[in-house]
């Protein structure tokens, strides 16, 4: 077995693993993935772009 | 959304709507491990088919309840639900047949897996696919009853396209 197969097949147990969390639990999940999606979306609008240059 | 399936029975028990179903990514996670969504998509069967404005009475019945719509939205302690009254005999058939699950001890209606996944199917984006992947690789359904349904209600064909694009090696 080569080492991209094996951590492949970890991924794959580690992902059985969170589907056995109940639904509420993974809704709260959800919940949280969204809070942080949200947050990186409203950092990233505020942060000035580099292309954005003032021109006489 | 404990407290959304609060609404969702309040509003069914005062007759502003006769039936509703959580669907979409929510309801996928029944199933699938957590993936992300920005929202809670609801079926919801209406009393007055053949007004215009048919969310109206929903969103009234929201704003009495303390919770005010946020464009198509509604926002409901986290989560802002978006209602699609059904519109097709295939939506009108995942409402009816949906599970009552439990959420932290409130009864929730959700879509089944077979009908998210002919849902998904129908739709057809790259999400959509990804979804019926998902409920695939869960086992939650079969391409047996997949291929049943889609038959069911003329989406054979996509079926066919799916399958090869995705699961025909």
């Amino acid at each position: 077995m080569n080492d991209v197969t094996q951590i492949m097949n970890l991924q794959a147990a580690w992902q059985k693993t969170r589907v056995r969390f109940s639904w509420p639990d993974k809704i709260k999940q959800a919940e949280l993935l969204r809070d942080a999606y949200m947050k990186l979306r409203a950092a990233k609008s505020s942060r000035p772009t580099a292309n954005k240059t003032r021109t006489a | 959304m404990r407290k959304v399936a609060e609404l969702l029975n309040a509003m069914r028990q005062a007759g502003v709507i006769s039936d509703y179903a959580l669907f979409g990514a929510a309801a996928q996670m029944r199933y699938t491990e957590a993936v992300a969504t920005l929202d809670a998509d609801v079926l919801v069967a209406v009393q007055e088919v053949s007004r215009v404005d048919v969310l109206s009475p929903i969103y009234a019945f929201c704003a009495k309840e303390g919770y005010h719509h946020e464009g198509e939205a509604v926002r409901v302690d986290a989560w802002p639900v978006q209602f699609m009254p059904v519109f097709s005999t295939l939506t009108e058939a995942a409402m009816r047949e949906a599970d009552t699950a439990d959420f932290d001890g409130v009864p929730l209606k959700v879509v089944r897996a077979d009908y998210l996944a002919v849902l998904a199917l129908s739709v057809g984006r790259a999400k959509d696919f990804a979804r019926l992947l998902a409920l695939l690789e869960s086992s939650s359904v079969t391409l047996d009853r997949i291929a049943e349904l889609s038959r069911e209600y003329g989406l054979y064909d996509s079926w066919l396209r799916f399958k090869k694009r995705f699961l025909d090696e």
